[in-house]
C-alpha cells in the first residue's frame, strides 16, 4: 500500500513537471532581410538629430477606452514639431478579451510579432496602456505608461539628446508592389551597452470596427496600425563597437501584402537596447511612397 | 546559550529593518525582519514561563579571509588588487538558533575587494547572503523556505552548494518540502531562483527527488534513487538566447526550449564487502554552448559507475564516467567570468585529489561537453606499520575508447587525450616518533584544454615525493615534506620544500619554498638571457584555542587551476600577506 503511494506521488511529479508544448521564441527562419549590410568608422563625427520619441500604442478593437488614447497619441503629435515622435499602435494577441475581434471586425489586425514584442517588453493587465521609449518610469515598476501620463512622459523624454542618428531613405516600386528601405546608422557618442535596430511597418487609415463605450463603431480609422517588421521582432543587433562615427548602413527588401494600401505605409526605424533594459535611444519615421 | 538569543534576534531584526530602506530588498528584508522578530517574540514568551521548557540551541561559525596583496611582475601577480586596492576581506558570520523543530539561520557576508568571484577584478558588497526558516514536523516531514543548499543524489542533475574557497555559492532562493513516508524512504521536492552574489538569477529551478532503501538483510541491501529537475528560462535570457541565434546563419537557428528536464536513476547494491553504484542522467534538448561557443540544440547523458570492495588490509575501487553534452546552467549564455558560472548540478571528477603542492599542480577540469573518465584506486594495508596507495586515471574525448574485440580501448592521441595520472606511495610507521612516506606521480595533462591555453603543449610531468614526521615528545613535532616535479612543459621544472613544527595543542609553524628551477615551454628567456630561478616563499603560522583558529601567512603561490571536487578555476599567481580567522560557537 505505502509502494503504492509512493508510485502514485512519483508519476504525480512527472505529470507536473511535463505540463503541455511550449511555445518557442521568434526565431526568424526567413532568409536575411537586410540584402545590403556595411559597417564602418567615419572620421567625421555628424551633429547629432533632435532625439525622436517612440509611443507605442497597446491597443484592441474591443477595448473601449483605446479610442480616447489614439486621440491622446494624435494630440502629442500635433503638439510637437513634425518627426519629433513615431506612434506605432500594437494590437497583440493576448489572452485579455480587449485584444479580441468583435463581431463586427472585418479583419483581424493582431500579429504575432507584435504579440511577441507586447510579452517580451510588458503585457499590460489592462488597455489602453502605452510605452513610452520603452523605458520604465519609477515608481512604475515596468514600462507599460498610463495613457493619461502620455504626454508629460513624451515631455520628458523629448528633452533628452540621442548618442545614434538614423537616416532613411525608401525606394518604392508601383510595379511590383514593393519597396526596399536604405538605413543609415551614425554613432555621434559612445555607447557601452549592445544596440539594436528595429524597422516597424505601419499603416495610416484602416478602416475597421472599434468598439466604444456604449457602440461599436464600424468605419473606424485606425492609424499607425502595426503591421509588420522588417527587422526580426525585437530588432537586429548593431555588430561592432559602438563608438563616435561608427556608422552601419543597411538596406531592406519589402514585398507589400495586397491588403496593405502602399500610400498609407509608413516606415519607423528606432534603435535600442534588448537586454534587461529595453530603452528605445532614438526612433524616426518615414512613408514608403515618398 | 538561550539567553544569547534575544539580543541576536532583535539585533538582526534591527539590521533588517535598516535595510528594508534599500527599495531592491525591501520586500525580502521586511519578511525577514517580521519573521525574526516574531521568533525574538516567541523566544522571549517562552523565557517569561520560568525556563520551565526548552531554551533552543544557538550555534554558529565565522570565518574570515584578508589578503594584502605584494606587487611582483616575475610571477604574474599584478592583478587590480595588487595595482589599486592592496588589500581585500572577505567574511561570513553564519548563526544558527534550533528551537522545537524550527531552525532558523542566516549569514552576514562580507567581500571589500575580494578577487573571490572574478580574479581580474575587485568586488565590494554586503549583506545577509543567506537565510532559512525551517520545521520539522514529527520526523516525517521538514518545510524550509529560504536560501537552501542541498543535491540530489551524486548531484549531476541537481547540486546547490557553497564552496567558498573558490567562490561559488549556488544556493537556492526558495522553498523546500521533505518527506519520509517510511524510515527507508525520502522525498524531497523544491523550488526557487538560483542565488547570484546579493541576488538572484532569474531562471526558475524545480526539483524532486526520490529515494528509497530496501534491507534484505545484514550481507544485502539495495538503495534505488531517481530525480527530476525542471528548468525554465524567464523572458529576458530567453530573448537573448533567442538574438543570438537569429544573429545565426539560417541553417543553424533552431527553437530554444524555455524548459529543460533532467532525468537521473541511480542505485547502489551492498552486498558483503562490496558496493556497486550504478547511475545514468539525461537532459531534454535545449540550447547550449559548444566548443567554439556557439549556441546549439542538444541533449545529454551521463553514465557513472562504480565498484569498491573493502576488507582488512585491503580497499579497491573502480569507476566510470562518461559524459555526452550536459552542461546545465541557469542561463546557457552564461559561462563568463568563470567556466562554474551558474550551473545548476555538479559532476564530479573521477581524478585524485592531491594535497601536495605539486602534486596538485594539474587537475582534470570535467568536460560538461563531453568526457570519458576512469579511476581505479587501490590501498594495501599488509601490516600496522606499512601503507601503499595505488592510484590511476585516465580522462579522455568522447571519441578517446573505442570498442575492439568486446574490450574498451583507449585512444591515446593528440585529438582525444585529456589527462592521466598514475600515482603511487607508501607509508611506512618507523617507530610511533617516527614515520615517513615516499611516493611519486605521473602526470599527462591537455593544458591547452583546461587552461585555454592554445599554444601550450601537452603536458608530461614526473614528480618524486616525501615526507618525514618526527615527534620530539608529545606535544612537539616536525614533518617536512618535499616534491619535485620534472617538465619540459608549462612553466617548466619545479621544486618544494616545506619544514613544519608543530607545539599541539596550540601553535603551528611552517616555511617553505616552491622553486621553479628550470624554464618550460611557456616561460623560456628570452635569446641571450639566462633564465632566473623563480622562488615562491611560504612562511606561515597559526594559533589554535578550542574551535578558534588564526593563521597568518606570507605567501607566493604561481598562477594555476584551484579545483576542489573537480569544481575548478584558473587563477592569478598570488604574492603576498594572508591573514585568516575561522571559529565555531
Amino acid at each position: 500500500m505505502r509502494m503504492n503511494r509512493l508510485t502514485y506521488l512519483f508519476i504525480s511529479a512527472i505529470c507536473i513537471f511535463t505540463a503541455c508544448k511550449e511555445e518557442p521564441p521568434f526565431i526568424n527562419y526567413q532568409p536575411k532581410t537586410s540584402s545590403f549590410d556595411s559597417t564602418y568608422i567615419d572620421a567625421q563625427i555628424p551633429t547629432a538629430q533632435a532625439k525622436g520619441v517612440l509611443l507605442e500604442d497597446i491597443t484592441g478593437v474591443s477595448c473601449i477606452n483605446c479610442p480616447e488614447a489614439a486621440t491622446i497619441a494624435k494630440n502629442i503629435i500635433a503638439s510637437n514639431p513634425p518627426g519629433r515622435v513615431c506612434v506605432v499602435a500594437i494590437q497583440p494577441k493576448l489572452q485579455n478579451i480587449v485584444t479580441k475581434p468583435t463581431p463586427e471586425t472585418r479583419n483581424d489586425n493582431r500579429t504575432d510579432k507584435g504579440t511577441i514584442i507586447v510579452t517580451t517588453i510588458k503585457e499590460p493587465g489592462s488597455l489602453p496602456r502605452g510605452y513610452i521609449d520603452r523605458k520604465v518610469y519609477a515608481p512604475n515598476p515596468d514600462p507599460t505608461v498610463e495613457r493619461l501620463d502620455w504626454p508629460t512622459k513624451v515631455s520628458q523624454q523629448l528633452a533628452l539628446t540621442t548618442p545614434v542618428n538614423i537616416s532613411l531613405i525608401t525606394t518604392y516600386s508601383a510595379g511590383d508592389a514593393s519597396f526596399t528601405v536604405d538605413v543609415k546608422i551614425q554613432y555621434t557618442q559612445a555607447v557601452t551597452d549592445s544596440n539594436y535596430l528595429s524597422l516597424v511597418l505601419i499603416e495610416d487609415s484602416v478602416i475597421d470596427a472599434q468598439e466604444y463605450p456604449t457602440y461599436v463603431e464600424k468605419d473606424y480609422v485606425h492609424m499607425h496600425l502595426f503591421r509588420d517588421m522588417l527587422t526580426a521582432p525585437l530588432g537586429d543587433q548593431l555588430n561592432g563597437s559602438l563608438i563616435p562615427g561608427r556608422t552601419f548602413v543597411k538596406r531592406y527588401p519589402y514585398k507589400i501584402p495586397a491588403a496593405y494600401v502602399a500610400k498609407n505605409l509608413k516606415i519607423v526605424a528606432f534603435v535600442h537596447k534588448n537586454t534587461s533594459l529595453k530603452e528605445v535611444l532614438h526612433s524616426v519615421e518615414k512613408d514608403v511612397t515618398e | 546559550m538561550g539567553r544569547f538569543f534575544l539580543p541576536f534576534v532583535s539585533w538582526l531584526s534591527f539590521f533588517c529593518i535598516l535595510r528594508s530602506f534599500h527599495p531592491m530588498r525591501k520586500r525580502l528584508y521586511s519578511l525577514l525582519s517580521g519573521v525574526l522578530l516574531s521568533f525574538a517574540l516567541f523566544a522571549q514568551n517562552s523565557n517569561d514561563d520560568a525556563s520551565k521548557t526548552d531554551k533552543g540551541e544557538f550555534s554558529g561559525n565565522f570565518q574570515t579571509n584578508n589578503q594584502f596583496y605584494f606587487r611582483d611582475d616575475k610571477i604574474g601577480a599584478n592583478t587590480t588588487q595588487y595595482l589599486h586596492e592592496l588589500s581585500s576581506t572577505d567574511a561570513w558570520l553564519f548563526m544558527n538558533y534550533k528551537f522545537k523543530g524550527f531552525s532558523l539561520s542566516a549569514r552576514y557576508d562580507i567581500f571589500n575587494n575580494t578577487p573571490l568571484f572574478n580574479p581580474q577584478q575587485a568586488y565590494s558588497n554586503q549583506g545577509i547572503g543567506f537565510w532559512q526558516v525551517s520545521k520539522e514536523i514529527e520526523k516525517v516531514l521538514t518545510i524550509s523556505a529560504g536560501y537552501i543548499y542541498d543535491q540530489f543524489g551524486t548531484g549531476m542533475v541537481f547540486r546547490a552548494y557553497e564552496d567558498r574557497n573558490i567562490g561559488i555559492d549556488f544556493a537556492i532562493l526558495g522553498g523546500r518540502v521533505i518527506f519520509h513516508p517510511t524510515p527507508n524512504t525520502t522525498i524531497k521536492a523544491l523550488t526557487g531562483k538560483q542565488k547570484y552574489r546579493f541576488d538572484v538569477r532569474e531562471p526558475i529551478i524545480k526539483g524532486v527527488n526520490a529515494e528509497h532503501l530496501i534491507k534484505i538483510n545484514d550481507d544485502l541491501s539495495n538503495e534505488i534513487g531517481a530525480s527530476i529537475v525542471n528548468r525554465t528560462l524567464d523572458a529576458t535570457t530567453m530573448n537573448n538566447v533567442a538574438s543570438v541565434i537569429n544573429s545565426y546563419p539560417i541553417e543553424k537557428r533552431f527553437d530554444p526550449k524555455y524548459n529543460v528536464y533532467a532525468y537521473n536513476v541511480y542505485n547502489t547494491l551492498n552486498y558483503k564487502k562490496f558496493t556497486l553504484y550504478l547511475e545514468y542522467a539525461y537532459k531534454t534538448n535545449e540550447a547550449i554552448l559548444d566548443q567554439s561557443t556557439t549556441l546549439v540544440n542538444r541533449n545529454g547523458h551521463i553514465y557513472y559507475t562504480s565498484l569498491s570492495y573493502s576488507a582488512t588490509g585491503i580497499g579497491i575501487n573502480a569507476q566510470f564516467k562518461r559524459i555526452e553534452t550536459f552542461p546545465l546552467r541557469t542561463n546557457p549564455l552564461e559561462i563568463q567570468p568563470m567556466p562554474n558560472s551558474a550551473v545548476v548540478n555538479y559532476l564530479p571528477s573521477l581524478t585524485r585529489q592531491n594535497t601536495y603542492r605539486l602534486l596538485a599542480r594539474y587537475n582534470a577540469v570535467v568536460q560538461e561537453l563531453g568526457e570519458n573518465a576512469a579511476q581505479l584506486e587501490l590501498t594495501l594495508k599488509p601490516n600496522k606499520k606499512f601503507q601503499f596507495n595505488i592510484n590511476t586515471s585516465v580522462v579522455t574525448s568522447l571519441n578517446g575508447i573505442k570498442l575492439s574485440s568486446g574490450l574498451p580501448n583507449i585512444v591515446w592521441d593528440s585529438a582525444n587525450r585529456y589527462f592521466a595520472e598514475y600515482y603511487i606511495d607508501m607509508n611506512h610507521k618507523v617507530t610511533k616518533m617516527l614515520k615517513y612516506t615516499l611516493g611519486i606521480q605521473v602526470i599527462r595533462y591537455n593544458q591547452n584544454l583546461f587552461e585555454g591555453k592554445p599554444l601550450a603543449p601537452f603536458v608530461n610531468a614526473i614528480t618524486p615525493f616525501g615526507e618525514i614526521t618526527y615527534k620530539l615528545n608529545t606535544r612537539r613535532s616536525l614533518r617536512f615534506e618535499w616534491q619535485y616535479m620534472n617538465t619540459n612543459q608549462d612553466l617548466g621544472s619545479f621544486v618544494n620544500g616545506l619544514l613544519e613544527y608543530n607545539v599541539a595543542p596550540h601553535w603551528s609553524f611552517a616555511t617553505g619554498d616552491l622553486v621553479n628551477i628550470t624554464p618550460g615551454f611557456l616561460n623560456k628567456p628570452k635569446v641571450g638571457e639566462a633564465f632566473e630561478y623563480i622562488h615562491y616563499y611560504q612562511f606561515f603560522s597559526s594559533y589554535t584555542y578550542k574551535t578558534s583558529r588564526f593563521t597568518a601567512a606570507f605567501i607566493k603561490q604561481p598562477q594555476g587551476v584551484n579545483c576542489t571536487g573537480g569544481v575548478c578555476r584558473v587563477e592569478p599567481a598570488f604574492s603576498g600577506f594572508r591573514v585568516t580567522l575561522s571559529t565555531n560557537f
